[in-house]
């Protein structure tokens, strides 16, 4: 699985009415060496992220503004994969930038009402 | 998956065949079925998805291409429904009208194929976005700046075609467009205005040419696939000084847009400013749940601790100064003084913004022709982030402002939305665009979308608001709302529909014009 370690990695925390019409979960892969971004503007992100992360992989903080990372990640000039604990509209632009036939491949798990667990793999 | 929809009336070998010759055309790699397809979903579709399915895509790399596949499609009778970027989001994305149309992807024709900085113009092909042209100007360092929407990611050619709107003195995006090249049904090509004279050198210079001014026909229609466009490009100019002034009552709105009509009229504000909700500014750095957990709307404390906390006003408007110094001091002067005859008005400069990830310091970049994705936050609002345009047009005058106002909100409050809005201001008219945001996973949010979406087109109509640009599930609705002598523009449509295009193939549906083959219960 390309150096990817496949572990689940969060307890589900979703709730409400939203949460019901969710499809089954599935473990979300990580990968050692990749920095779990989150958005420090969610108090929980960094807690999910934290645990997301365990004692392998570093965290990053972002805010805001993910257009530059976005860039390059879908014009395959930054990293080859990405893993994050956001609102759903930074793995949503990350992938739509990318050519519609060379879209990366988007894993995505609903945490709370605001936030995603995700994970992004260029796969070509 | 949804299921396969071939075009209408087409066999399965039919289908097949002219896929075949798709492939021929443009390379195997670049005709997509199956999964492939998924990139040509609207993402926030509140219909059943199958509704606007599409079992194939077609991607050519140049106009001769594109040629080839429509005289293709002519044959077998496949209908298209042309993109370029796909960027369309909140009308649509890359999804057709018509379930069973193939979609024709123009993303690979991504040329810059002239920029002329004395003159001020670029001809480009569809697929070029806004970030692309960015880049290349960045990259060449020439001096001009681009005008962009929110977000920048689409393509400049599509949204000058959609009327699209940006944020600086030449935001008005089909006004700055200059002369096409077209592909027609018939598969002939031809160019507009001064194009369609073999020498002329002023094709971007020039909009009108001689005669019947045809490029308005090509914009929000299905009458030809424009393959090449010229666009005007603002020179750097000396100075810029974006600025924001906020309104802390709800009721300042009819005043601020009293204010705001003679100081546009008379460009005094040379952009295309806008006034900005207090949810859609706060959407970009927070969300509901943030602030109020409960059904209905966002209750007014917890509005009054949004404007606490991000500084903010109930209204926010974000505009900017262009020219040499002197210039911009004037022009502020008296744009300091007009709006502060309204009681509390606060004005800002993005260095007085006390947040690192303040909207004006966003704006700031986007009201200067930088494009960027971060406004694209507010569809976090409520979780599962989907949201469609609502934007009806009116004059530039308070009491109109103030109706549209509370006639919206209380109608997405009766559905338990929230209000979430941008004013902006055109030269003589408002787009009032109004941003419907649910979660895009739930049922009964879509459902109820769906429903509080069409009542509000039919009350808007009602009242004299038309929408200027719509989603694709209610592009028939808003068509039959502009309906004056007996619906006589929409025959007018149909009537060159059927003549530029007799066997349809061209976007069906495209704003509500369908041709004959479609027309009766097609």
């Amino acid at each position: 699985m390309d150096g990817m370690n496949r572990r689940a990695f969060l307890q589900v925390t979703t709730g409400g009415a939203a949460a019901a019409v969710l499809p089954p979960l599935v473990a979300l892969p990580t990968a050692t060496g990749v920095p779990v971004l989150f958005d420090d503007r969610f108090p929980a992100a960094r807690a999910h992220a934290e645990k997301l992360a365990g004692t392998e992989q570093s965290l990053q903080a972002m805010a805001g503004d993910a257009t530059d990372l976005m860039q390059a990640f879908a014009a395959g000039r930054g990293p080859r994969r990405l893993i994050g604990v956001t609102a759903e509209s930074v793995p949503f632009c990350l992938s739509e930038l990318a050519p519609r036939d060379k879209r990366p491949r988007l894993t995505l798990r609903r945490l709370d009402q605001d936030l995603f667990a995700w994970h992004l793999v260029h796969t070509s | 998956m949804t299921p396969l929809t071939l075009p209408p009336g087409l066999t399965e070998k039919d289908f097949n065949d002219a896929l075949a010759e798709f492939r021929r055309i443009v390379g195997d790699q670049y005709v997509f079925t199956g999964d492939a397809l998924s990139a040509y979903r609207d993402p926030y579709s509140i219909e059943d998805d199958s509704k606007f399915s599409t079992p194939a895509a077609v991607a050519p790399d140049t106009a001769e291409q594109v040629q080839a596949v429509v005289k293709v499609a002519n044959q077998y009778g496949v209908p298209l429904w042309t993109i370029s970027a796909g960027k369309n989001h909140g009308y649509g994305g890359a999804a057709p009208r018509m379930a069973g149309t193939v979609v024709l992807d123009l993303a690979r024709m991504n040329r810059i194929l002239e920029i002329n900085v004395d003159s001020g113009y670029a001809l480009l092909e569809p697929g070029v976005t806004y970030f692309d042209l960015y880049r290349y100007i960045q990259e060449k360092g020439l001096k001009l700046w681009l005008d962009v929407p929110d977000p920048g990611w689409g393509s400049v050619v599509g949204n000058a075609l959609e009327r699209g709107i940006g944020y600086t003195p030449y935001g008005d995006h089909f006004m700055m467009q200059c002369g096409m090249e077209v592909v027609l049904a018939n598969g002939e090509v031809m160019r507009t205005g001064m194009g369609a004279m073999p020498k002329s050198n002023a094709w971007q210079l020039f909009k009108y040419g001689y005669g019947p001014y045809a490029d308005g026909i090509f914009t929000q229609s299905n009458y030809g696939i424009v393959t090449k466009m010229g666009i005007w490009l603002m020179p750097e100019p000396p100075g810029y000084r974006p600025y924001m002034i906020s309104f802390q009552r709800e009721e300042d709105l009819e005043q601020v847009i009293d204010v705001l009509r003679p100081l546009k009229v008379n460009n005094i504000i040379q952009n295309a400013a806008t006034l900005r909700s207090l949810l859609l500014v706060a959407g970009i750095n927070a969300t509901r749940s943030q602030y109020h957990s409960g059904p209905g709307p966002i209750p007014d404390s917890a509005a009054k601790k949004i404007m606490a906390d991000q500084d903010i006003g109930m209204w926010n408007f974000y505009g900017a100064l262009y020219g040499p110094p002197p210039l911009m001091d004037v022009l502020w002067g008296i744009t300091r003084d007009a709006f502060a005859s309204i009681p509390g008005a606060r004005f800002f400069t993005p260095e007085e913004r006390r947040h690192d990830n303040d909207v004006l310091k966003h704006r700031a970049l986007t009201m200067r022709g930088v494009p960027r994705l971060t406004e694209y936050s507010f569809v976090n609002w409520v979780g599962g982030g989907g949201h469609i345009g609502f934007s009806p047009v009116s004059p530039i005058n308070g009491k109109e402002a103030m109706q549209q106002y509370i006639m919206v909100r209380d109608r997405l409050a009766q559905y338990g939305f929230d209000y979430l809005s941008v004013f902006a201001i055109g030269w003589r008219e408002l787009h009032h665009v109004i941003e419907l945001i649910f979660d895009r996973r739930d049922p009964e949010e879509k459902r109820k979308a769906y429903e509080v979406f069409g009542i509000m087109v039919r009350e808007a109509a009602e009242a004299g608001y038309g929408e200027y640009r719509t989603h694709i599930s209610f592009m028939d609705q808003v068509a039959k709302t502009y309906s004056w002598n007996d619906h006589a523009q929409l025959k007018f449509q149909q009537t060159l529909k059927d003549a530029l295009d007799p066997k349809g193939i061209l976007s069906p549906g495209k704003q509500g014009i369908w041709p004959a083959r479609y027309r009766q219960g097609g």
